[in-house]
């Protein structure tokens, strides 16, 4: 990001005249926007893409009216929470209540600053990128423990209660099974283990190691428990918990936390796609780091992730919803063991072959 | 304390045509003949409506009786329900409230053979127990069928019948203020309810 | 929990937490923590919650006050009568013909069973015989009926677990019964079709054909259901083992149907003590039993039962259809019907369990006294002594398996 804008600076003779400072906290705004604007939408359209695979799941329709096959509904969707009114619960703690939404959608956001979408088109290209990634998306469920907390609903705490023993189940075999993949790859940037997977299918990541093939499947199922997504939905548990942690949230705050969910779910699955799947590579070996190949490159990590975002959808509408306690049981003694397993197996492969 | 119930109520198929006797009747009667003297008034065996007539100060005892015996073995209260006799002239007492007990047995009906000798009342035995309508307290079977407790509560709740010797006996269906007891036949319509006005039927 | 507590989370005074017995691994868990917990450092209180009347999983107006340790339930109050319509008030005011169409708002998803056990009772108060068709047509009316409602509580259980999906696609066989029932009686939930001495209206031979296809597309999709929550693993984790009902409990509370058959006794009434015409079919009653997974009583098998019975309910359905025989199908009755004194208590099997009706006559227009037995008034009761223990997820799985409608519950 900084080169550039470097790059910018010293082209434009305008630029110069201004401080450098401004132009690169102008330049991160611009940045921060775009990404922003990319998100909300892929999250939008997300939920058009969950309620039309859903719609075919259950014998109906799902939205079709708004826009070409309801492409649009997101918007109308987003206008009616809009509209609705922002009820704040009288006791509630106001301010912590206020800013928790935000909390949770800006620790998926900030995620999106180190994962790469295409070749060079990451915001920042962070050598620990990986390890940002799998910190920053934490900060989510500090936002997730506020909203619970300051609701004051008693479904609220139940719900935040579980989301907090499903954290402390979840993150170990995450980041874990995660980690397969950088033992191997000897590098946490993104970017790097993307490119090491250029090349033939069976250089991906997910196919060249028994750790890493192994470590995709927990890495996944890890994930659907970061997202709160069935069979993991606990904290929201409709059935159960009315709506859990959000139960009190209306209108926009509550489109906050969707919007949240939603990215979060492009945000994971683009991480399968990079860490295990080939990033923007198709699977042959053709070179997509310049000009149109860049645009290439990062439709081919949308139709990978695509498939990703399907999976977790057609998981969700099928299977019913785990117990607390069983989430806790699949994630310490099954998830876990495995994933270190995982680890222990790539430690050794790069141990007795020198890696790759 | 039946018999304080002065008013015979009008008889609920007291004419008893010809007919063989219904086996559970006719068992249970001389069960509690030998095991709980007194506690049968009175035994319809025949007819359309077998039933034994149970003192109200004995209807604990004869239930376990009917509960723990090996052959009878009425394990389950299927439903407890209150009939309200007033009486027809004041000068015929305060009128009487029948409680009746609809007993059925899972743990005996599994043979076919019971199955067709059980006609008369589908397998029910029937016990009632009358009580003044001044004073409607019933001992309470709850300790002998748990499931008795919520029909209890439904019958003191409409029809304000006092069981007594159990836990607690709040209204169940009815709000904790609402006003008597609707089933009673002399229960007469509030006006109205916190401000919600109350348009009896005969007002439609 | 270093928090300073929440000032408004009510604290109960003077309620000591009843320790009761352990029943999952849950509380044990529960138990470890507070013994090893750092004493008097912490601070923990339970937490008494408002379950309904506007909850997702109470089926309706139900308010179940529970009190729970963490996610673990120390002790539950079940609140009914928030739909309390006074049917057996109104029975007392309004001649026989005129109450009949209430008790189809009793039970509202087996309107049809709460008919024919109505009729029934009022047709042996005034000794009317039925005609020999309109017997079969009740008994075709009641299975299909059952079959819809059935197939409802098992998308409905999938929707309590979570599985959403199910819910939906039961809900498109179910519309197509309903659609049936319809055509006859002109209501898609309250039929008012079943009638004193028969029933209002004939069924056509296209209706048959159309009832044979319905038959057949329940059949067919029942093991798609299956693959949605019988055989699905996490089902099977949420319900085997969970809200066991002994069978001594489930006897004494007065459980019936579907839940009492799930806790291993062998009855049913429209075997064991035939009413109408259930004599002349032949089907089998589902009785569980250890060997398919989890433990009899289990929620699993209430929901198994439920599978079970909505197959024999269609081989039922598909009998009387075959045996269908031409005549009448409404007796003659006089136009004020004034049944001579004397009383019926008749049970009838209905989806939720047995619905009994003890009328009372006193030789007028109107009944003497009406008092009915909703069967799911008496499933609920268990409830309180079953869900102790368990977690807030085990309360709505046993809620849900035990398939409650609160119309009946409340009357």
């Amino acid at each position: 990001m900084k080169s550039f804008l470097d790059g910018l600076i010293d082209g434009s003779s305008l630029l110069q005249a201004v401080p450098r400072g401004l132009v690169y906290t102008v330049g991160i705004l611009l940045a921060c926007k775009a990404v922003l604007l990319l998100v909300s939408l892929f999250a939008g359209e997300i939920v058009w893409m969950e309620r039309r695979i859903s719609g075919r799941m259950q014998a109906r329709i799902g939205p079709n009216r708004v826009g070409p096959q309801g492409l649009l509904q997101f918007l109308a969707d987003g206008v009616k929470l809009m509209a609705k009114e922002d009820v704040i619960p009288t006791s509630a703690d106001r301010l912590v209540f206020l800013i928790a939404p935000y909390i949770v959608f800006a620790g998926v956001f900030a995620a999106f600053a180190a994962v790469p979408l295409g070749a060079g088109l990451v915001p920042a290209n962070l050598t620990f990128g990986l390890f940002y990634v799998l910190a920053i998306t934490s900060v989510e469920v500090v936002g997730v423990i506020m909203a619970g907390w300051s609701s004051n609903s008693k479904w609220s705490i139940l719900g935040t209660m579980r989301e907090v023993a499903q954290v402390i189940s979840y993150e170990m075999p995450l980041a874990i099974s995660a980690l397969t993949v950088a033992v191997l790859a000897g590098t946490l940037n993104l970017t790097e283990i993307v490119d090491q997977q250029q090349g033939w299918v069976w250089q991906w990541w997910v196919l060249r190691s028994p750790a890493t093939f192994v470590g995709f499947f927990l890495f996944f199922t890890a994930a659907l428990a970061a997202l709160k997504r069935a069979p993991f939905d606990l904290p929201e548990a409709e059935s159960e918990l009315v709506a859990g942690f959000h139960t009190e949230y209306t209108g926009f705050r509550f489109a906050i936390f969707f919007l949240a969910e939603y990215a979060g779910m492009f945000l994971f699955s683009v991480l399968t796609v990079v860490l295990f799947f080939g990033g923007w590579h198709p699977g042959v070996p053709v070179s997509l780091t310049t000009g149109i190949g860049r645009a290439l490159g990062f439709l081919v990590l949308f139709a990978k992730s695509a498939f990703f975002l399907s999976v977790m959808i057609w998981i969700r509408w099928s299977l019913p919803r785990y117990r607390v306690d069983k989430v806790m049981y699949l994630c310490y003694k099954v998830l876990l063991p495995w994933s270190v397993a995982a680890m222990v197996v790539a430690a050794l492969q790069v141990l007795l072959t020198g890696g790759r | 304390m039946s018999d304080a119930a002065a008013t015979p109520p009008p008889a609920t198929g007291a004419a008893p045509d010809a007919g063989p006797r219904d086996a559970v009747t006719a068992a249970a009667a001389r069960l509690l003949a030998a095991k709980v003297p007194g506690a049968v008034v009175e035994a319809v065996e025949t007819g359309r409506h077998p039933s034994l007539t149970i003192a109200a100060d004995k209807l604990v005892a004869a239930a376990r009786v009917l509960h723990d015996d090996p052959e009878l073995a009425m394990d389950c209260c299927h439903l407890v329900s209150a009939v309200d006799w007033p009486a027809k002239t004041p000068a015929d007492g305060p009128g009487a409230i029948e409680v009746v007990y609809h007993l059925v047995s899972y743990a005996r009906k599994q043979g076919a053979a019971y199955r067709r000798s059980a006609v008369k009342n589908d397998g029910f035995l029937v016990l009632r127990v009358r009580v003044p309508r001044d004073k409607p307290e019933v001992p309470s079977v709850m300790g002998v069928w748990v499931g008795a407790d919520w029909h209890e509560r439904e019958m003191w709740d409409l029809m304000g019948v006092k069981f007594t010797g159990r836990a607690s006996l709040r209204r169940i269906l009815l709000p904790e203020d609402w006003p008597g007891h609707p089933l009673r036949k002399d229960w007469a319509y509030p006006v109205e309810y916190h401000g919600i006005p109350i348009i009896p039927p005969e007002g439609r | 929990m270093s928090h300073e507590p929440v000032p408004s989370v009510p604290h109960v005074p003077g309620v000591v937490a009843p320790k009761a017995p352990p029943v999952v691994d849950a509380s044990d868990l529960a138990r470890a923590l507070e013994e090893r917990s750092m004493g008097q450092a912490l601070r923990t209180e339970e937490l008494v919650v408002n379950m309904g009347p506007q909850h997702p999983s109470t089926h309706g107006v139900l308010r179940v006050v529970i009190k729970t340790d963490g996610e673990v339930v120390t002790a539950l109050q079940p609140h009914i009568g928030n739909l309390h319509r006074c049917v057996e008030k109104i029975g007392e005011s309004l001649p026989y013909y005129q109450w009949l169409p209430y008790v189809d708002r009793m039970d509202y998803l087996a309107a049809i069973n709460n008919e024919h056990g109505a009729c029934i009772a009022i047709e042996r108060l005034a000794g009317i015989v039925v005609p020999e068709r309109a017997e079969y047509i009740r008994v075709i009316l009641a299975e299909v009926q059952r079959v819809a409602s059935h197939i409802f509580a098992m998308g409905v259980y999938g929707l309590d677990i979570g599985a959403i999906t199910p819910f939906l696609h039961t809900f498109r066989e179910r519309e197509r019964g309903l659609d049936l029932l319809d055509h006859v009686a002109g209501g898609r939930l309250l039929y008012h079709v079943v009638r004193i001495g028969g029933v209002k209206r004939d069924l056509s031979p296209e209706w048959i054909d159309e009832c044979h296809a319905f038959l057949d597309a329940v059949e067919e999709r029942l093991p798609e259901y299956n693959t949605l929550l019988l055989d699905n693993h996490i089902f099977q984790e949420r319900t085997c083992n969970i809200g066991v009902i002994p069978r001594e409990l489930a006897v004494g509370w007065g459980v019936t149907g579907p839940a009492l058959r799930a806790s291993g006794v062998d009855w049913d009434t429209r075997r064991d003590a035939p009413y109408g015409i259930y004599d002349r079919f032949q089907f089998e009653v589902p009785v569980a039993h250890s060997g398919v997974a989890g433990v009899v009583g289990d929620c699993f098998h209430r929901h198994w039962v439920r599978f079970k019975e909505t197959e024999q309910a269609i081989r039922i359905a598909r009998q009387a259809l075959r045996d269908l025989p031409p005549g009448e199908i409404q007796a003659k009755l006089p136009k004020t019907l004034k049944p001579p004194k004397g009383e019926a208590y008749v049970r009838v099997e209905n989806p939720r369990g047995e619905l009994a009706y003890y009328m009372v006559a006193d030789g007028t227009d109107k009944a003497w006294r009406i008092r009915c037995r909703g069967p799911s008034f008496s499933n609920i009761g268990v409830m309180t002594d079953v869900a102790r223990g368990a977690l807030v997820a085990d309360l709505v799985a046993l809620m849900g398996s035990l398939d409650i409608v609160l119309g009946e519950v409340d009357r």
